[in-house]
C-alpha cells in the first residue's frame, strides 16, 4: 500500500462519553488534499461536526495536529494547530501556538488527535508511544496552567513530558480561553481552551521515543539547510532574534498602527516606557527558542524592582503589549507583564482579554456604562489595578467577569445597541493590534479571515513599514510602489489573498509564520521543496497553492454554513468611517469596499452574497462543498 | 577535541538533536540523539547534555568488549558499534550522562564529535546548525584558553559590578 513518509500515518480518535481510545491510520487523500495541521483540523470540522453544532456542546470536536514537517530539522517546526468550531464566533475557529508539543507526538507516533464526546468528570489524557489512557483530572481541575505542567510532569518524574493543558478560564468557559502549550505558550485565539473546558478535558500530555523518517533523507537535509541558512542570513532576522515580536511596538507605533485607547487613534506617547527597547535593557533575563528555530522570538523577562518585583513571563508579545497596554492606555510595564503571566496562568487569550477590558473603558469615558454596572471598578484608562482585578474576575466569571468572559461582541448587544460603534470585533472575535487604516492589507485580511478578526490568516507585511525587497522577489518590480504603500488598497486583494492561501499551507504544514511571513525568508518554492522531499508526494508550487486554497475554500464553506455572508465581512464603523489621527494613517479609514470586490473577484467567490461559486469549489475537488453550499436557501 | 557548549547562548531550539539523531540513522529523533537538551521551562533554562571526551573515560573503563576507544592524536573517545554489546555499562559509569542508549538498535551512542561520519572533511554537523552558535569543537590545546576567555568576557558583561571586583 502506498504510504507517504514525514507523517506517522496512525492518529488517536478519543470519544469522552464512552472513555473509548483507538489509533486509525491517517486517510493517505487528507494527506494528498489537505497536508496536515490546520488542513486536518478542517477536514476533521467539515466531515464531522455540522455546522449547527453548538461549540460548547458534546457535539463539537477538537483537533490538535502536527504536520509532514513537524519533528524534523525544518526550521521552526514546532508548531501545534488546534481546531474546533469556535464558542467565541461561532463559525470555524483556530488556533496555534509554539513550543514543543507537536514534535513530541510526532515522536510518539501520531499525526493527530480528534477529542469528541464529553467527559462527565475532570480527565486528561496521557500518551506514551502505545500507551494511551485517560485518567482523572480531579487532583488538576483548578489549578493554573503552570501548575499543572507541572503536576504532571512530577507524576511521572519526568521533565521531558509535553503538556498542552487550560487554565481556570477554560473551565469555567470564558468564550476567549485559550490553550496553553509547553510552558508560556498559547494556542490563544477562537476560544479552544473554553471547547477543553466543556469536555471535562484538562489537559493533553506526551511523551515520544520514535523517529520521523523522510523520503529522501539527504536531499529534506540539504533543502531544510538551505531554509534555515535563508532565515538565519535575512535582514530582519537579528532584530527579531534579539527583541521578539516587541521589536514591533516602537515599528507600528512609528506608522500608526499601534492601536491606542481602544482604537481611538494609531499610536501612544509613551512607547519608550512599554517599548522593546525598555523590555531588552530591564527585563529580558533570558533568551529562549521553539522547536528547531533559528529566530528564537521567545523571551523570558523578569521584573526585578517595584510592586511587581519577582514576576516572571514567558513570551510577552507585541500583541500582549497592546492589548494589555496602549489598547487600555496603560502604560505601566511592569503590570503589563504581570497582567501577560496572569493571562498565562488562568488560560486567556490576551487579544481578547484586553480588547473587553478597552472596550468597557471607552464605554466609561464616553458614559455609556457606570461604574456600578461593574462592581464598581474604576474604569478610567490605564487604571492597571483595576485591569488585574478584572483578569482574575473574567477567569473565574466571577461578579462582573461574568459578563466580560462573553467577549466584546456578546457583551456589547448586553450593553445595549449605543456600544455597538465602540464594540471592536470582527465576526465576534476581537481586533489585533493592527490598525487597518494605516495598513490597508490589513484591514482587508482581519475581514476575510476565516476565524474571525485576525492577523494571522493572511499575515500581510509587505506594506507594514514597505520592504520593497521582498515585494519585488514575490510579486514584480511593476507592482511598486503602490504594493509596499500601506495606505494604497492597490494590489492588497492579491496579497491578502496569497497570504491566505500561504498561511493555510504553513498551519497544515506546521511551521512558523516567523521566516516565512516575517522575515519574508521562505516562501512556495521552498516549502515545496521541503514538503517533496519529506513526504514523496508528488508536489511542486502550483500543487501546494492549490491545497493552500483548497483549506482556505473548505473554511470558508464552513462558515457559509454558519450562516457567514458578505453582510459580514465587514469592520466596526470606527474603523470604515472615524478618519485616523496618526501618523502615516492619518486622515485615512479602512476602503474596505473597493478591496473586498476585488478579493471576492480574485477568490472566485460571489460578490453579492461572499459565497465561493460551485465552479470554483468544483476546480478545487471540494464536489462535496459546492453540492452542500448549493442546497443552502439563499 | 571537545564539544564546547555555551549555556547562555543556547536557546533551548533542540535543532543539535535533530541533526544528531539524522547523522547516524538519517532520521528525526531526540533519543537517538547523542546530544540531548534538558529543559528547565519554569526558570527558562537548557542544559545540553554531550559526552566530556574525558582523558581518561570510565566508559572506556568499564567496557567489557573493548568497544569505546580513545583517539589519542584527535583527543576523541570513539564507540565501536560492532563490538558494542548493549550492556549499558558506559551509560550508567558516565558522571555527565554523556551516553545514550538505541533501545531500537540495542547498543549505545555517543558523540564522537562526527570523526566517524562519512562526510569530509569530519566537522561536528550540531556545531553547523546551530543557530545560536552555542556549540563550538575545540581543539586539545584550544580548551584551556578559550574557557578562559569566554569567562572573561561573560565577567565584564556585569559591568560596573565588575569594575568593583577587580579594585
Amino acid at each position: 500500500m502506498k504510504k507517504y513518509f514525514g507523517y506517522t500515518n496512525k492518529y488517536i480518535r478519543v470519544n469522552l462519553t464512552k472513555k473509548q481510545i483507538s489509533v486509525l491510520s491517517t486517510p493517505l487523500d487528507w494527506q494528498d488534499n489537505f497536508l496536515g495541521g490546520s488542513g486536518f483540523g478542517i477536514k476533521t470540522l467539515w466531515e464531522e461536526v455540522p455546522a449547527n453544532t453548538e461549540p460548547l456542546s458534546e457535539q463539537n470536536k477538537l483537533i490538535i495536529a502536527t504536520g509532514p514537517l513537524s519533528g524534523t530539522v525544518w526550521p521552526s517546526a514546532g508548531r501545534t494547530a488546534i481546531i474546533s468550531k469556535s464558542p467565541l464566533t461561532n463559525i470555524y475557529g483556530d488556533a496555534n501556538s509554539g513550543g514543543f508539543f507537536a514534535p513530541e507526538l510526532k515522536f510518539a507516533g501520531y499525526d493527530f488527535i480528534v477529542i469528541e464526546g464529553k467527559s462527565k468528570e475532570p480527565v486528561y489524557l496521557f500518551i506514551e508511544q502505545d500507551e494511551i489512557k485517560l485518567l482523572s483530572a480531579e487532583h488538576l481541575w483548578g489549578k493554573n496552567t503552570f501548575e499543572t505542567e507541572e503536576i504532571i510532569r512530577k507524576t511521572y518524574n519526568d521533565d521531558q513530558i509535553k503538556v498542552l493543558c487550560i487554565g481556570p478560564a477554560g473551565e469555567n468557559l470564558v468564550r476567549y480561553a485559550c490553550i496553553m502549550v509547553t510552558y508560556g505558550r498559547s494556542a490563544a485565539r477562537s476560544g479552544m481552551g473554553a471547547v477543553m473546558g466543556s469536555k471535562y478535558l484538562k489537559a493533553i500530555a506526551v511523551r515520544g521515543y520514535g523517529k520521523v523518517e523522510v523520503w529522501k533523507p539527504e536531499k529534506f537535509y540539504a533543502s531544510a539547510k538551505k531554509a534555515q541558512n535563508m532565515v538565519r542570513t535575512n535582514e530582519f532576522t537579528e532584530g527579531e532574534s534579539k527583541y521578539g515580536t516587541p521589536a514591533l511596538v516602537e515599528l507600528m507605533n512609528e506608522i500608526g498602527r499601534f492601536p491606542t485607547r481602544n482604537f481611538q487613534q494609531g499610536h501612544c506617547d509613551y512607547v519608550d516606557q512599554i517599548g522593546s527597547q525598555r523590555l531588552q535593557k530591564e527585563f529580558v533575563t533570558r533568551h529562549l527558542a521553539c522547536f528547531t528555530c533559528p529566530i528564537g522570538c521567545d523571551k523570558y523577562y523578569t521584573v526585578s524592582k517595584g510592586p511587581f518585583s519577582g514576576v516572571t513571563t514567558v513570551s510577552l508579545e507585541y500583541e500582549s503589549i497592546s492589548a494589555l497596554g496602549s489598547k487600555c492606555d496603560n502604560s505601566n510595564l511592569e503590570s503589563i507583564i504581570k497582567l501577560d503571566r496572569m493571562c498565562n496562568e488562568y488560560g486567556l487569550d490576551t487579544i481578547s482579554t484586553g480588547g473587553v477590558i478597552a472596550f468597557i473603558m471607552e464605554l466609561n469615558e464616553k458614559k455609556l456604562v457606570s461604574p456600578k454596572q461593574f462592581d464598581g471598578h474604576d474604569l478610567s484608562w490605564g487604571n492597571y489595578e483595576t485591569m488585574i482585578e478584572l483578569v482574575k474576575k473574567i477567569a473565574y466569571r466571577k461578579g462582573c467577569g461574568d459578563m466580560l468572559a462573553e467577549g466584546v461582541a456578546r457583551l456589547s448587544k448586553m450593553l445595549g445597541p449605543k456600544t455597538e460603534y465602540y464594540a471592536m470585533h470582527v465576526k465576534g472575535q476581537e481586533i489585533p493590534a493592527q490598525d487597518g487604516r494605516a495598513q490597508q492589507s490589513m484591514g482587508l485580511a482581519q475581514v476575510t479571515s476565516t476565524r474571525g478578526a485576525d492577523h494571522l490568516k493572511g499575515f500581510p507585511t509587505i506594506d507594514e513599514t514597505g520592504y520593497p525587497g521582498e515585494a519585488i522577489k514575490r510579486y514584480g518590480k511593476d507592482k511598486l510602489p503602490e504594493i509596499v504603500d500601506g495606505t494604497k488598497i492597490k494590489y492588497k486583494p492579491m496579497v491578502v489573498k496569497d497570504g491566505e492561501d500561504f498561511c493555510a499551507v504553513i498551519d497544515s504544514s506546521v511551521v512558523c509564520k516567523f521566516g516565512t511571513m516575517f522575515p519574508p525568508a521562505l516562501y512556495w518554492e521552498e516549502l515545496a521543496e521541503g514538503i517533496k522531499y519529506a513526504t514523496g508526494m508528488d508536489i511542486d508550487e502550483y500543487k501546494l497553492k492549490k491545497i493552500g486554497e483548497r483549506i482556505y475554500n473548505l473554511e470558508r464553506c464552513y462558515d457559509i454554513l454558519c450562516g457567514i455572508r458578505r453582510k459580514d465581512d465587514t469592520l466596526p464603523q470606527r474603523l470604515l468611517k472615524e478618519k485616523s489621527p496618526s501618523k502615516r494613517a492619518k486622515g485615512h479609514v479602512v476602503y474596505l469596499e473597493e478591496m473586498l470586490n476585488e478579493y471576492y473577484e480574485l477568490r472566485g467567490w460571489d460578490k453579492s452574497t461572499g459565497i465561493p461559486k460551485k465552479d470554483k469549489l468544483i476546480q478545487l475537488g471540494l464536489t462535496d462543498a459546492a453540492e452542500k453550499i448549493q442546497k443552502l436557501k439563499l | 577535541m571537545y564539544l564546547y557548549i555555551d549555556f547562555e547562548k543556547c536557546r533551548g531550539c533542540r535543532t543539535c538533536e535533530m541533526v544528531c539523531s539524522f547523522r547516524w540513522d538519517k532520521s528525526f529523533s531526540p533519543t537517538r540523539s547523542a546530544i540531548v537538551v534538558f529543559k528547565n521551562e519554569k526558570e527558562g533554562k537548557n542544559f545540553p547534555i554531550v559526552c566530556q571526551q574525558c582523558s581518561k573515560p570510565l566508559c572506556m573503563e568499564v567496557c567489557l568488549n573493548g568497544a569505546i576507544t580513545k583517539d589519542e592524536k584527535k583527543g576523541v573517545v570513539i564507540h565501536d558499534v560492532e563490538k558494542c554489546l548493549g550492556c549499558k555499562m558506559c551509560v550508567l559509569s558516565c558522571p555527565f550522562g554523556g551516553i545514550g542508549y538505541v533501545a531500537e538498535l540495542g547498543v549505545a551512542r555517543k558523540c564522537d564529535l562526527c570523526q566517524t561520519y562519512s562526510l569530509e572533511p569530519a566537522v561536528a554537523q550540531c556545531e553547523k546548525m546551530c543557530p545560536y552558535q552555542a556549540i563550538k569543537v575545540l581543539k586539545e590545546e584550544e580548551i584551556s584558553s578559550y574557557v578562559k576567555k569566554e569567562i572573561y568576557n561573560r565577567i565584564q558583561k556585569l559591568g560596573k559590578h565588575y569594575e568593583t571586583l577587580i579594585r
